[in-house]
C-alpha cells in the first residue's frame, strides 16, 4: 500500500501545474472568449477531453485515471474551466464513441466539446420514472424524417439546450425493451415546446418538454433501430460514476465543519457543542469509509482491475451523507432555518444550508431513484434473486 | 498510489482462512462455543507454526518485519472465524518490546514471545495513554499497584504489558504471587476476560513512551475484527436469504429484504477500507494518524453491531437461538465496540485530535 503518487506522476503534475500558471488567470473567468481559448490549448496540451480522438476535437490520450485526478485537481485548485459541463460531455460524447455511426461522431462531437451544442436528456415521462422502459413518447419514420409524437419530463437545463438526446418508441409491435430507439434532434423548431418547472428550492432548472410533429433526419438515430435501451445503458453507466465522487461528499463536509466553527450556539461556537461534535464525527466516519473506498476503487481503475460491489455503492453513499450532513447542518444553524435562502440579493449567509436539505432530496431522485439504486445493489452486487 | 494489499499480505490472508475453514468451520465453532472459554490451543498452536506472532517484529530481531496493516487483515480473518486466541495482543506485545530500546525487555521476551513459548497481553485503559479512573500506579517506579478491568485472555497469559498513564508502558508476570486473577463471565466466549488485581507487583517499565502507539494500534485492530464480524454476518444474512423461502419464494426476491440487505452491504463493505487506511496511517505514521484510529474504531464499532442486529433480523427466529452462530459475531461486535471506549467515547476523541 502507498497513497503517494510515482515520480512520473508527481512529473506530470508539476507539468500541469506550470502549464496553469502560464494559460490561466482568475480574471479571464468572466471572459467566455478567453475561456474557449483556453479550453482549446488545455485540449491540445492533452489535458481536457483525454478520452475523445484528436479528429473528433478531444487530445486522444489514453487512460490513466491517476493522471485524470491530478487534473481534477490543479485546475479545481485554481478554478480553471474544465471541460464543458453539461449531459452532453457526460452522456452523448461517450455515446457516440461508443455506438454512433461515423458521421455523427464527426458532426456532434467537435461541436458538443466547444459549447456549441448544447444537449438535453430525453429519458424520462410522466408515465415512465422508474420503469423507464414503458416509455410511450412514438417516432415513426415519414418521407425521410422521424416524427416524435408526446412527451418528456425532468429534463434538465432544456430551455437552455440546443438539442436533445432522447429514448423514443419506434417499434410499437416489438417487446417493451426492443421497441425504443436512440434519437437525436434540434429542440429549436416548430413541433417542440418546452416549459419550466418551479422546483421546490424555487429554482427552474428542469423542464417539460412536449412534441408535435418533432423532426429529426432520418439518420440522426444512434445505434439500429429498437436498438436504443442497449445504446443507453452506457450512457446511465457514465452518469452513475460522475455522480458517485467521493470527494464531493468530503468537500460538503469540510464546508459543514466551517460553519460549525463560525456559528454561535449557547454562546459558544457550534464547534464545541458536544451533541455537534458527535454528530459530526459520526458523519466523518462514513465520509472516510466512502473515501476510502473510493481511493480502491481508483487503485483496481488504474491497474484495469474490478473494484466489485462498493463499485455500485458510490451513488447510495453519497446520497445518504448528502442527507445527513443536511440534517446535522439544520441542528448547526439552528433559526436560520426559518430564512429562504436568496441569492439573488447578495451571498446568503448560514441560512444556504437551507438549500441542502432540498437539494440533497434531488440527489435522491435523478440518476436513478435510491429505491432502484439499492434493488441494483441487491441485484448486481449481492446477486439476489431479480423480482 | 497503490491502494491495495501486497501479494505477501494477500498469501498470509489466504493461508489464515486456509487454516481456520478446516480447524474451526462454523460446525467445530458451535461445538467449541459450550465448553468453558478459554484459548483453543489447536488454533494458537496453527498460527504459531504460520509465524504470525512476529508479525511486525524487525526482521534484524528474528520477525517478519511487516506492518500493522497485515496484523489488521489477519486480525480479520480472525474475527469472521471467531478464532479463540490472542494472536493480536501477542502479537502488538511483541512489537512494543521490539521497541521498548531495553536490552533487558527484549532478551528476556521478545524470543519466547514470538516464539509462543510465552502468552502476552495487553492491558489497557480506557483512557488510552493518557490514564483514567482505573489506571495502574506505580510510586517507585518497580511495582504497580490497582485494578485493571476485563484483560483479555488474563487466565492463560503469562505477562500483561499494561499502560501506566503519561505514556508509559509496564510489563508484568502474571504468575507472580502478588497478582490476582479475578474470574468474569465474558459476554464474548472466544475472547475471555478477566480483573486483574495487582499489589505491589514488580513492573519493568519500558524506556520509550509507546504507550500510544500501542493504544492506537490496539483500537485499529478492535477496528478490523468488527469488521470481520460485520461481514460474516452479512454473508451470512445474504446466503440465507437465497436459500430460505416463504410465501412461496426465496425471501431474498422480497424488496424489503433486498433493500435492508443492501442497506447492510451499503454499511459495511466501504468500511473495510476505513480500517485499511486508519491502519496504513499509523505504519507511515501521518500527522491524523491517532484520530483516524479513533474515528475507525467509532465507526467500525457501531457499524458492526448495528450489521449483527440486522442478521439477527433477517433469519428470523432462528437468529435469536444459540444453535445458530450468528450471536457468536453479535457478541464479538458488541465487545470489539465496547473494549477501549466505546464509539461516542472515541467521537468525542476524534472530535479533540481534529482540534474541533
Amino acid at each position: 500500500m502507498d497513497l503517494e503518487l510515482s515520480e512520473s506522476h508527481l512529473a506530470f503534475q508539476e507539468e500541469v501545474e506550470n502549464f496553469l500558471v502560464s494559460n490561466w488567470r482568475s480574471d479571464l473567468a468572466k471572459d467566455p472568449e478567453a475561456i474557449s481559448v483556453f479550453r482549446r490549448t488545455a485540449t491540445g496540451a492533452g489535458y481536457l477531453y483525454r478520452n475523445v480522438p484528436e479528429i473528433y476535437g478531444g487530445s486522444g490520450q489514453s487512460p490513466d485515471v491517476l493522471k485524470a485526478k491530478i487534473i481534477r485537481e490543479s485546475f479545481a485548485g485554481v478554478r480553471a474551466p474544465r471541460e464543458m459541463p453539461g449531459v452532453g460531455m457526460m452522456m452523448l460524447v461517450p455515446t457516440l464513441l461508443d455506438c454512433g455511426s461515423e458521421l455523427q461522431k464527426q458532426s456532434f462531437i467537435p461541436r458538443t466539446l466547444t459549447g456549441e451544442y448544447r444537449w438535453a436528456q430525453g429519458y424520462s415521462e410522466p408515465g415512465a420514472g422508474s420503469d423507464l422502459a414503458s416509455l410511450r413518447t412514438k417516432g415513426e419514420l415519414v418521407d425521410g424524417h422521424w416524427l416524435i409524437n408526446g412527451q418528456k419530463i425532468w429534463t434538465t437545463m432544456a430551455h437552455k439546450c440546443t438539442h436533445m438526446f432522447a429514448l423514443v418508441r419506434t417499434e410499437p409491435d416489438a417487446g417493451k425493451h426492443a421497441g425504443i430507439s436512440y434519437l437525436l434532434f434540434e429542440l429549436d423548431q416548430p413541433g417542440v415546446t418546452i416549459r419550466p418547472l418551479k422546483q421546490m428550492n424555487g429554482d427552474k432548472e428542469f423542464c417539460e418538454v412536449f412534441f408535435e410533429d418533432a423532426r429529426a433526419p432520418a439518420d440522426w438515430i444512434v445505434g439500429e433501430r429498437g436498438e436504443g435501451w442497449r445504446v443507453s445503458k452506457s450512457t446511465l453507466k457514465h452518469e452513475r460514476n460522475s455522480v458517485g465522487a467521493a470527494s464531493g461528499s468530503k468537500d460538503l463536509f469540510d464546508k459543514l465543519v466551517k460553519q460549525a466553527r463560525k456559528t454561535t450556539l449557547n454562546e459558544r461556537p457550534a464547534i464545541e457543542d458536544p451533541l455537534v461534535r458527535d454528530r459530526l464525527a459520526k458523519i466523518q466516519g462514513h465520509v472516510m469509509a466512502h473515501l476510502c473506498a473510493g481511493y480502491y476503487q481508483l487503485s483496481c481503475d488504474a491497474g484495469g482491475a474490478d473494484a466489485g460491489i462498493v463499485g455500485l455503492m458510490n451513488k447510495m453513499n453519497t446520497t445518504v451523507i448528502g442527507h445527513e450532513i443536511a440534517a446535522a447542518a439544520s441542528e448547526v444553524i439552528g433559526d436560520s432555518n426559518l430564512q429562504m435562502p436568496d441569492y439573488k440579493v447578495g451571498r446568503p449567509g448560514a441560512e444556504k444550508w437551507v438549500n441542502q436539505q432540498m437539494l440533497s432530496l434531488a440527489a435522491a431522485l435523478g440518476g436513478g431513484t435510491s429505491n432502484i439504486n439499492l434493488n441494483i445493489i441487491a441485484e448486481r452486487g449481492l446477486g439476489l434473486p431479480r423480482d | 498510489m497503490d491502494f491495495h494489499l501486497s501479494e505477501e499480505q494477500e498469501m498470509i490472508r489466504d493461508s489464515l482462512v486456509g487454516c481456520y475453514s478446516q480447524c474451526n468451520s462454523d460446525e467445530l465453532l458451535v461445538q467449541k462455543y459450550d465448553r468453558e472459554p478459554a484459548l483453543d490451543d489447536e488454533l494458537w498452536r496453527a498460527q504459531l507454526a504460520l509465524g504470525l506472532t512476529g508479525v511486525m517484529v524487525p526482521e534484524s530481531l528474528g520477525g517478519l518485519g511487516m506492518d500493522l496493516l497485515t496484523l489488521a487483515v489477519a486480525a480479520e480473518v480472525s474475527a469472521s472465524y471467531a478464532v479463540a486466541t490472542p494472536m493480536e495482543y501477542q502479537c502488538l506485545a511483541a512489537w512494543a518490546i521490539a521497541c521498548s530500546d531495553s536490552q533487558t525487555l527484549i532478551e528476556t521476551w521478545l524470543q519466547p514471545i514470538v516464539l509462543g513459548e510465552k502468552i502476552a497481553t495487553l492491558a489497557l485503559s480506557d483512557e488510552g495513554a493518557e490514564g483514567g479512573p482505573d489506571s495502574l500506579s506505580t510510586h517507585d517506579g518497580a511495582t504497580v499497584s490497582g485494578i485493571r478491568r476485563f484483560v483479555p485472555f488474563a487466565a492463560e497469559a503469562d505477562i500483561a504489558v499494561l499502560t501506566l498513564g503519561d505514556g508509559k508502558l509496564g510489563l508484568v508476570e502474571l504468575r507472580h504471587d502478588s497478582v490476582v486473577r479475578e474470574a468474569v463471565a465474558p459476554l464474548d466466549r472466544s475472547r475471555p476476560v478477566c480483573h486483574l488485581r495487582l499489589d505491589s507487583t514488580p513492573v519493568v517499565i519500558f524506556p520509550e513512551a509507546l504507550a500510544q502507539r500501542l493504544y492506537d494500534a490496539a483500537l485499529i485492530l478492535h477496528a478490523a475484527s468488527a469488521f470481520g464480524a460485520a461481514k460474516r454476518c452479512l454473508d451470512m444474512s445474504v446466503e440465507y436469504a437465497k436459500v430460505r423461502e416463504q410465501f412461496g419464494q426465496l425471501i431474498g426476491q422480497f424488496q424489503a429484504l433486498k433493500h435492508q440487505l443492501a442497506h447492510m452491504a451499503l454499511d459495511t463493505e466501504p468500511a473495510r477500507f476505513l480500517y485499511w487506511y486508519a491502519a496504513h496511517c499509523w505504519d507511515i505514521e501521518t500527522e491524523d494518524a491517532r484520530q483516524m484510529a479513533a474515528l475507525c474504531k467509532a465507526h467500525l464499532g457501531e457499524v458492526a453491531v448495528d450489521t449483527a442486529r440486522a442478521a439477527v433480523e433477517v433469519h428470523g427466529g432462528i437468529g435469536f437461538t444459540w444453535e445458530l452462530p450468528i450471536h457468536i459475531w453479535l457478541k464479538r461486535a458488541m465487545a470489539d465496540s465496547a473494549i477501549y471506549g466505546t464509539p461516542a467515547r472515541q467521537r468525542a476523541r476524534s472530535a479533540e485530535l481534529a482540534r474541533w
